[in-house]
C-alpha cells in the first residue's frame, strides 16, 4: 500500500500541498483529479522521491521511498523521458540494463500491441507513439505500483482508446496504480478510488463503488457536487 | 558498481562524438599550423640564402638547427587555440553534463533518477565521465607531439630541422606542462585542483537545480567562501605562513584544505542528489 500522510510543499510562497493524506491500495486504481497546478504531479514525484517534501511523510509497503525501491514502483511521466536520438529498441535495452524488474516478453507483447517500430526514434515519434513508448517504458516493469500522470493528455482518439484498453488488461491487474487525468471519461468506470484535490488539499476521498451503490453518484456527480459548491 | 560503469558506460556514448569531434580539430589544426609553418620558415631560410648568396650549411652553422620546440612556438595559435577548445569544452560540459538532462523536449532525469541504484552512483558516473574525457584529450595530445615532430622533419628535412625531445619540449611549454606534469606532485596538485574545481560545479548545479534562484545565490557564496578558505594561510595576520613555512609545509596545508574543500563538497553534492534535487 502506498500510504500518503500529511504531506506539505511550497513553491517559493506558494503552498502546493498542504497536509494532503490519502492512500492507494494494490489490484486498486487510485485516481487524482483537480483542476491544473493543483499539486496532481507534485504528489506523484514527490512518491518517487523526485522532489522534496517540507512535511508529512510517504509510505510504500511500510518502507521510505529509495533507490531500492525503484524495482518496485515505477513513475510514467506526461512526457517521454528517454533521450531523442534513441530508437525504441535502444530504450527498451535501456531499461534491461537497469532494471532487475524489466520483462522483455511483456516489453515485446505491448510493443506489438501499440504497434511500434523498434528503429523509430524517440524524436520522431508522433505525440500518440511517445506516450504509448512511454507506457510501454513503464508497464514492461515487473513492479507492485504504477504512477501515471496524465497518460490521455494531448494525444488524439484512437491511441486514448488504445491506452485505456491497457487499464483492463492483466498489464494493470494486481497492481496498485495512481493515475492523475483530466479525461475522466475515458477510464470513469475503471477507477477503484478518487482522490480530489484543489488549492492543495483533499477535498474528498471516496470508493467510486460505494458512491455509485449507496448514493447513486457517478465520479462526475461527486467532482460537480465537490467542485461548483 | 555493475551500474556504475553501466551509467559511466552510458555518459560516455552520449559524449563521444562531441569528444571525436574536439580530437579531429585538434589533430588537424596542429599537424596544418605545424606543416604550415615549416614551410614558411623553410621559405623564409632559403630566400635568405639566396638574397645573401651564402649556402644553407652557413645559416646552419650561424643559427643553428631550427628545433621542434622553435616550429611549435611558431606554430602557436594553430597549436594553443585546439587546447584551449578542449578546455573550454569540458569546462562546459561540466555543467552541461547535468543540465542535459533537465533540459529539451524529453526530461531524461525522471528516468536517471528512478534508476533503481543508489544515486550516488550518478554522481559519481558524472565525474567519472569529466575525468575519462580529460584523460582521453591528454592521452591524445601526448600521442600527437612525437607524431608532429615526426611530420615536422618529414616536411622539412633534416639539413634545417631538427627533432626535439618530447620531455624537454613540454618541460619548457608552461600550457602543456601544466596538462602534462613531469612530477607526480605536479600531477596531484593539478589534477587535484581540476577535480575538486569540477565537484564545486556539480555541487554548484545540483544547488540551482534544487533551490532554483536562491540556489544560485548559495552556489556564489559557496564558491566565494571556498576561495576564502583556500587562501586562509595567506589572509593570517602578519602573512606569517608565507615567509615563515618551507615550501612542502605550504603544500601540506594546502593540500589539507584542498581535502577538507573536496570532502565537504562532494558530501553537500551527493546530499542534494539524494534528498533535495527537484525534477
Amino acid at each position: 500500500m502506498i500510504e500518503v500522510k500529511g504531506i506539505g510543499k511550497k513553491y517559493g510562497r506558494k503552498h502546493v500541498l498542504r497536509e494532503v493524506s490519502f492512500t492507494a491500495e494494490k489490484g486498486q486504481i487510485t485516481c487524482l483529479i483537480g483542476i491544473n497546478g493543483v499539486g496532481k504531479s507534485t504528489v506523484l514525484k514527490a512518491i518517487m522521491g523526485l522532489t522534496p517534501v517540507a512535511s508529512g511523510t510517504i509510505l510504500i509497503d511500510g518502507r521510505t521511498v529509495s533507490s531500492q525501491l525503484y524495482d518496485k514502483i515505477t513513475f510514467i511521466p506526461d512526457s517521454i523521458t528517454m533521450p531523442p536520438n534513441m530508437t525504441v529498441d535502444a530504450c527498451m535495452q535501456f531499461m534491461k540494463d537497469y532494471y532487475a524488474s524489466w520483462n522483455t516478453k511483456r516489453a515485446a507483447e505491448l510493443a506489438g500491441f501499440f504497434k511500434l517500430n523498434g528503429r523509430d526514434r524517440v524524436g520522431e515519434l508522433s505525440k500518440g507513439n511517445a506516450a504509448k513508448l512511454n507506457l510501454l517504458l513503464g508497464l514492461a516493469l515487473d513492479v507492485d505500483y504504477v504512477l501515471m500522470d496524465e497518460p490521455f493528455s494531448g494525444i488524439d482518439m484512437f491511441s486514448r482508446e488504445q491506452i485505456a484498453s491497457v487499464f483492463t488488461s492483466h498489464l494493470i491487474e494486481e497492481r496498485g496504480v495512481i493515475i492523475t487525468t483530466h479525461e475522466i471519461n475515458d477510464i470513469e468506470h475503471l477507477i477503484d478510488k478518487v482522490v480530489l484535490l484543489e488549492n492543495g488539499l483533499v477535498r474528498r476521498e471516496f470508493e467510486t463503488e460505494e458512491v455509485r451503490l449507496q448514493e447513486g453518484k457517478s465520479v462526475m456527480d461527486v467532482m460537480r457536487e465537490v467542485y461548483n459548491g | 558498481m555493475n551500474r556504475y560503469l553501466k551509467l559511466v558506460h552510458w555518459e560516455i556514448t552520449r559524449f563521444w562524438k562531441m569528444l571525436a569531434a574536439l580530437a579531429i580539430v585538434t589533430i588537424v589544426l596542429q599537424c596544418a599550423g605545424i606543416l604550415y609553418e615549416t614551410h614558411r620558415y623553410a621559405s623564409e631560410v632559403y630566400d635568405r640564402v639566396e638574397s645573401d648568396h651564402s649556402t644553407i650549411a652557413a645559416f646552419v652553422q650561424e643559427h643553428g638547427k631550427h628545433s621542434f620546440i622553435d616550429g611549435l612556438a611558431r606554430a602557436g595559435l594553430a597549436v594553443y587555440a585546439p587546447i584551449a577548445l578542449c578546455i573550454g569544452g569540458l569546462v562546459l560540459y561540466v555543467f552541461l553534463i547535468w543540465y542535459k538532462e533537465w533540459f529539451g523536449k524529453n526530461a531524461f532525469i525522471y528516468r536517471l533518477l528512478t534508476l533503481p541504484t543508489a544515486r550516488r552512483n550518478i554522481y559519481f558516473a558524472k565525474f567519472t565521465a569529466i575525468l575519462l574525457f580529460v584523460f582521453a584529450l591528454v592521452g591524445l595530445q601526448l600521442v600527437l607531439l612525437p607524431i608532429e615532430d615526426g611530420l615536422y622533419m618529414m616536411a622539412g628535412g633534416d639539413t634545417l630541422f631538427e627533432s626535439s625531445n618530447i620531455f624537454d619540449l613540454i618541460a619548457n611549454d608552461r600550457l602543456l606542462s601544466m596538462l602534462i606534469p613531469q612530477t607526480f606532485t605536479d600531477f596531484v596538485i593539478n589534477y587535484g585542483a581540476g577535480a575538486i574545481a569540477v565537484f564545486i560545479g556539480f555541487t554548484a548545479v545540483l544547488l540551482e537545480r534544487s533551490y532554483k534562484l536562491k540556489g544560485i545565490v548559495a552556489a556564489i557564496l559557496y564558491i566565494a567562501a571556498v576561495g576564502v578558505f583556500m587562501m586562509m594561510p595567506v589572509l593570517l595576520p602578519g602573512n606569517l605562513t608565507v615567509t615563515y613555512w618551507y615550501t612542502i609545509e605550504w603544500f601540506g596545508i594546502e593540500a589539507a584544505l584542498g581535502l577538507v574543500v573536496a570532502a565537504v563538497t562532494v558530501w553537500l553534492g551527493l546530499h542534494l542528489i539524494t534528498k533535495k534535487v527537484t525534477v
